[in-house]
């Protein structure tokens, strides 16, 4: 599969990030009108500075590197890649000029927290941050979440030939339609309708509990945005626990498991067949899984006798569950209160959880349902032929969307990449042990990171090591794009070098 | 070094507040300590001192919500009304909030606000006020905002010169084009 | 510029635009109302799992 990298590869990508830098320097818009509105002039020349150098570039890129050709799945998935490390350098930019960071590489680590729906955040002084970066924070989950690229696609690339494979490589794999672009303008239109009635929904439980209008509206987008991307981030240093309103993390949970369903599955759901929840696969792995986990939780807490009602294990465990197991990171409790006052056996409920995280296609991260079923089913398929005489021949399937025949390639790709989730996992957890964190925490932290959690025990902060934020910027990267589109990328560069070398030789 | 420090600045957070704690009014704690050591100190009458955050979440039975942020960690303080009427300045990027120092019995899962880590205020006093803190635009910005413009207006009047050129070469192809038609004709 | 990248394909979207059937937002609000249903039905259901858990074990 790997090969010579060329010079037209290279044009190419570039061409493509150009266009989706110059769609992400028009996002900024919303941030700025904000800031005006607000009167935060001084947020308003970071983002317009913002603007200005996406859209130089974009423009550059667009006319030095003309092509007129689709690109191929090679390219794509190179495309997929490269434009996320553009797009956080360019996104980067009101960040690093708000003075809220204390070095670039914390506003790096914070942008692919963003963009991979993570919501480890390394901010400071998170409550005097003005609205127009908070407003960017969380639209850049949001966006992220529904890819970058799906965004270009939608409102700017014309010639979509190519286009489905660039969504192939960002792990979104699964075709609404036969047409591309319809494919991304339906993905847009379920978030954007979830968008307004969620956000109507939080900002009316927000006010009743005692914010003011303006900014019930306000902390009702982000906090539905971070809750729908399955991202985490939220305006105020205490999270969720910040608004000490039962009604607002109700629905923060429900927006939560509604991000984490695959966008096929919304789709079918949204054109007249609502069954289809109750049969689908990763519905059904997924109930069980949050069902042990949940378990877990209750039973550790409760031995623990810490809580002494029924709401109190609610709103601070189960909550937590539901949040770490579609992979947002949002908590109404403490990092620290984990790390002193969890019972081991609800600490391990919340890891494991995490790991296994929402479904594929879905801005969730972690193994995803349908990997998880797809593998149990091949473990009992396997199972089956080794015990029935070798004459029989049988089949076995699941549903997902329609009824699909079990295939070894599939059990194989799903092990393969599950595989992949708890390399990565152990590798944060090594690096952070060797930092000098406990295990506990390490692996806590890790996990969080490489499943695009944002759960936190309190290792993520402006203080932790260099060599562990990059690790954790990796581990969030690698996560999220699903491993095979960045192995693309660095195995052709790789080449690309090598051969660079022997020519050099010659 | 940093397991030093850290080591150090752990034995600062065990050994600081057993000093105060001594002494006979409530001892003051961080917000971080209440939070770390909140098995030891659950039901106690303690002091924290911060900030008061966004905005006091007003409930209807007349007691309400304030945050108070110390340091990198805030807390949830639940306290009657005419204690919050106190509080003139909330912080958010435009206002320094005013600097509070409350009283009250510290809980570590409060069963009456479904075990969340809490205070209940018996007592507040305004230590520092606050004040608005508008921003200030940086002229270091203004110049890279004026040479980066100057940059996408050279590269955007590039792309309108040659939309122009183009669309006037169409034209005289067009004029060609129908000239010969004539001609033809 | 020329080919046409920002916003420029308004023009044909709209002659293809076909008129909004009464259907489509009644499967979007029934699609959108029953994913919510679901969403409930499970929290119900991790709330008895965990009164089951909380009174068995903390009496």
């Amino acid at each position: 599969m790997l090969r010579k990298l060329t010079k037209f590869d290279f044009k190419i990508t570039m061409y493509y990030t150009g266009k989706i830098i110059l769609g992400l320097a028009f996002t900024m818009v919303i941030p700025l009108i904000i800031a005006l509105i607000y009167k935060e002039f001084d947020s308003a020349m970071d983002f317009i500075i913002g603007i200005l150098s996406s859209v130089i570039f974009g423009l550059a890129c667009m006319k030095f590197m003309k092509t007129d050709k689709p690109p191929n799945l090679f390219q794509s998935m190179i495309i997929a890649a490269f434009s996320w490390i553009f797009a956080c350098a360019f996104c980067s930019i009101p960040y690093y000029l708000s003075g809220h960071f204390e070095s670039y590489l914390d506003v790096y680590f914070d942008l692919m927290s963003a963009f991979t729906t993570t919501g480890l955040a390394l901010i400071k002084n998170v409550d005097h941050v003005s609205n127009a970066l908070n407003m960017w924070r969380h639209m850049l989950t949001y966006i992220g979440g529904q890819g970058i690229v799906v965004l270009a696609l939608a409102f700017l690339i014309r010639n979509t030939g190519g286009a489905y494979k660039i969504m192939v490589g960002e792990a979104k794999d699964e075709s609404l339609e036969p047409s591309i672009t319809k494919t991304a303008q339906n993905i847009w239109i379920i978030s954007l309708v979830s968008l307004f009635v969620g956000t109507t929904m939080a900002a009316i439980a927000a006010y009743y509990d005692g914010l003011s209008w303006d900014r019930s509206i306000l902390h009702g987008s982000w906090m539905f945005m971070s809750a729908w991307s399955t991202g985490g981030f939220a305006p105020c240093t205490q999270n969720l626990s910040f608004y000490h309103s039962y009604a607002f993390e109700i629905i923060m949970c429900l927006y939560m498991v509604m991000g984490s369903f695959n966008f096929a599955l919304h789709y079918v759901v949204w054109k007249g067949n609502p069954k289809e929840l109750l049969r689908n696969i990763e519905i059904k792995t997924f109930v069980v899984t949050l069902s042990i986990t949940t378990i877990f939780v209750a039973w550790g807490l409760s031995a623990a006798g810490i809580f002494t009602n029924l709401n109190s294990v609610l709103r601070r465990g189960i909550l937590l569950v539901i949040s770490a197991h579609t992979g947002t990171g949002q908590m109404a409790v403490y990092a620290n209160q984990l790390v002193h006052s969890w019972q081991p056996l609800a600490y391990m409920g919340i890891c494991i959880a995490m790991m296994l995280g929402g479904s594929a296609a879905s801005t969730a991260g972690g193994f995803k349902a349908l990997r998880i079923g797809i593998f149990f089913k091949g473990l009992i398929h396997e199972t089956k032929r080794l015990i029935l005489p070798e004459s029989a021949v049988f089949k076995m399937t699941f549903h997902h969307i329609k009824d699909q025949i079990i295939e070894s390639g599939m059990v194989k790709m799903a092990g393969l990449i599950i595989l992949c989730y708890c390399f990565i996992y152990l590798f944060g957890t090594v690096v952070g042990v060797a930092c000098g964190y406990p295990l506990g925490q390490a692996t806590f932290e890790s996990i969080s990171a490489g499943a695009n959690v944002g759960l936190t025990m309190g290792v993520v902060s402006p203080s932790m090591p260099a060599i562990l934020k990059i690790t954790y910027i990796i581990t969030m990267w690698l996560g999220r794009l699903e491993f095979l589109s960045i192995f693309v990328l660095v195995g052709s560069v790789g080449l690309a070098i090598g051969q660079a070398f022997k020519g050099g030789r010659k | 070094m940093r397991r030093y420090i850290a080591i150090l600045t752990l034995a600062i957070i065990v050994l600081v507040p057993q000093t105060i704690f001594a002494s006979s009014s409530p001892p003051v704690y961080s917000v971080t300590d209440l939070i770390t050591k909140a098995p030891e100190l659950d039901g106690k009458t303690v002091t924290v001192r911060g900030e008061a955050i966004t905005e006091a979440l007003e409930r209807n039975n007349g007691y309400s919500w304030v945050n108070i942020l110390d340091g990198p960690s805030a807390i949830g303080v639940w306290m009657k009304n005419d204690l919050k009427d106190q509080i003139k300045n909330y912080g958010t990027n435009l206002v320094k909030g005013d600097i509070v120092e409350i009283t009250g019995k510290f809980f570590r899962n409060d069963p009456e606000a479904d075990g969340e880590l809490d205070l209940r205020a018996d007592s507040l006093k305004v230590v520092e006020s606050g004040y608005p803190t508008p921003e200030k635009i940086n002229p270091l910005k203004v110049i890279v905002l004026a040479i980066l413009s100057l940059v996408a207006l050279l590269l955007f009047a590039d792309n309108i010169y040659k939309n122009k050129k183009k669309t006037q070469e169409k034209k005289e192809d067009f004029e060609i084009e129908n000239a010969i038609h004539e001609e033809l004709e | 510029m020329q080919d046409g990248l920002i916003f420029n394909n308004n023009g044909n979207q709209s002659e293809k635009k076909p008129a909004i059937k009464n259907g489509v937002i009644k499967n979007v609000v029934v699609g959108f109302s029953s994913e919510v249903l679901f969403a409930l039905c499970l929290f119900a259901w991790l709330v008895i799992l965990t009164a089951i858990f909380f009174f068995v074990l903390s009496s």
